[in-house]
């Protein structure tokens, strides 16, 4: 089954980026999303545990985070705040139970939001 | 009983196979769906401790996106690398990276180096996707 791009032949192209849908190849499957809310850092780091339900399988997961500063960040994204002192980050691990959302204090407690994706290919 | 649209790999059983290695498509599953992709070019000045540049997305929500940087320096000149990327000398540490609000994609340089960076143009590439990561 062919789905082309407009103005592209879905019969005689030959270029997987000209088409929508082929399948032939593989997609890149979303098994589970999700999010939390709300979290409060108090400490260096703070873990957030989700478990993520594909045990055994060590999923590959991407993820996202609203820090204060409204905006939305990815893993391991650090902000320095000055050059000695505070500054945000955060970073992300896997294993077959759970994801591990490490968040990193560094001078006054904060909320954050995370949302999650949980792909299909394993790690 | 709920339509389902699903495609097996040659020789699998649509109908049975559990394996979802074995199915390219099954319309129970999500999928990230491309929006938008581009690049941009950031200038930053000699001496400067941060640089920034957005590119307009216009979505209304915070969407799932990727951005890459093309290194000058680090492994080989003309090598891209997902951001964020960090580097660091001595104590020093420099963050390259992109983040989103409702309404652009940005990307942002900053070093702890007091005496800033190098003159520099830093490129990226970026792709957006129509899902929405719901934070914002």
């Amino acid at each position: 089954m062919r789905v082309s791009k407009a103005t592209k032949n879905a019969l005689t192209a030959t270029s997987p980026n000209d088409f929508i849908f082929h399948s032939d190849y593989n997609t890149f499957k979303i098994l589970a999303a999700g999010k939390v809310t709300g979290q409060t850092i108090s400490s260096t780091p703070t873990t957030i545990q989700v478990n993520h339900g594909q045990n055994p399988t060590i999923p590959m997961v991407y993820a996202f985070i609203k820090f204060p500063d409204g905006f939305v960040h990815l893993p391991d994204a650090i902000e320095p705040k000055t050059s000695t002192s505070t500054f945000r980050y955060w970073h992300v691990e896997v294993d077959a139970t759970n994801i591990y959302f490490l968040v990193y204090e560094n001078g006054g407690n904060y909320n954050v939001d995370i949302t999650y994706y949980i792909f299909e290919a394993p790690v | 009983m709920s339509q389902r649209l699903r495609l097996s790999k040659p020789n699998y059983n649509v109908l049975t196979d559990t394996d979802l290695n074995h199915i390219v498509f099954d319309s129970g599953y999500d999928t990230l769906k491309y929006y938008v992709s581009g690049s941009k070019s950031v200038s930053v000045s000699s001496g400067v401790q941060s640089a920034s540049d957005s590119v307009t997305h216009s979505l209304g929500y915070a969407p799932f996106f990727a951005a890459y940087l093309e290194l000058t320096f680090s492994v080989g000149a003309g090598n891209w690398t997902h951001v964020p990327f960090t580097s660091t000398s001595g104590a020093d540490y420099s963050v390259i990276t992109a983040y989103v609000d409702t309404s652009k994609i940005y990307f942002k340089a900053t070093t702890t180096d007091s005496g800033g960076f190098g003159a520099m143009t830093l490129n990226f590439k970026y792709k957006i996707f129509r899902n929405d990561t719901t934070l914002l």
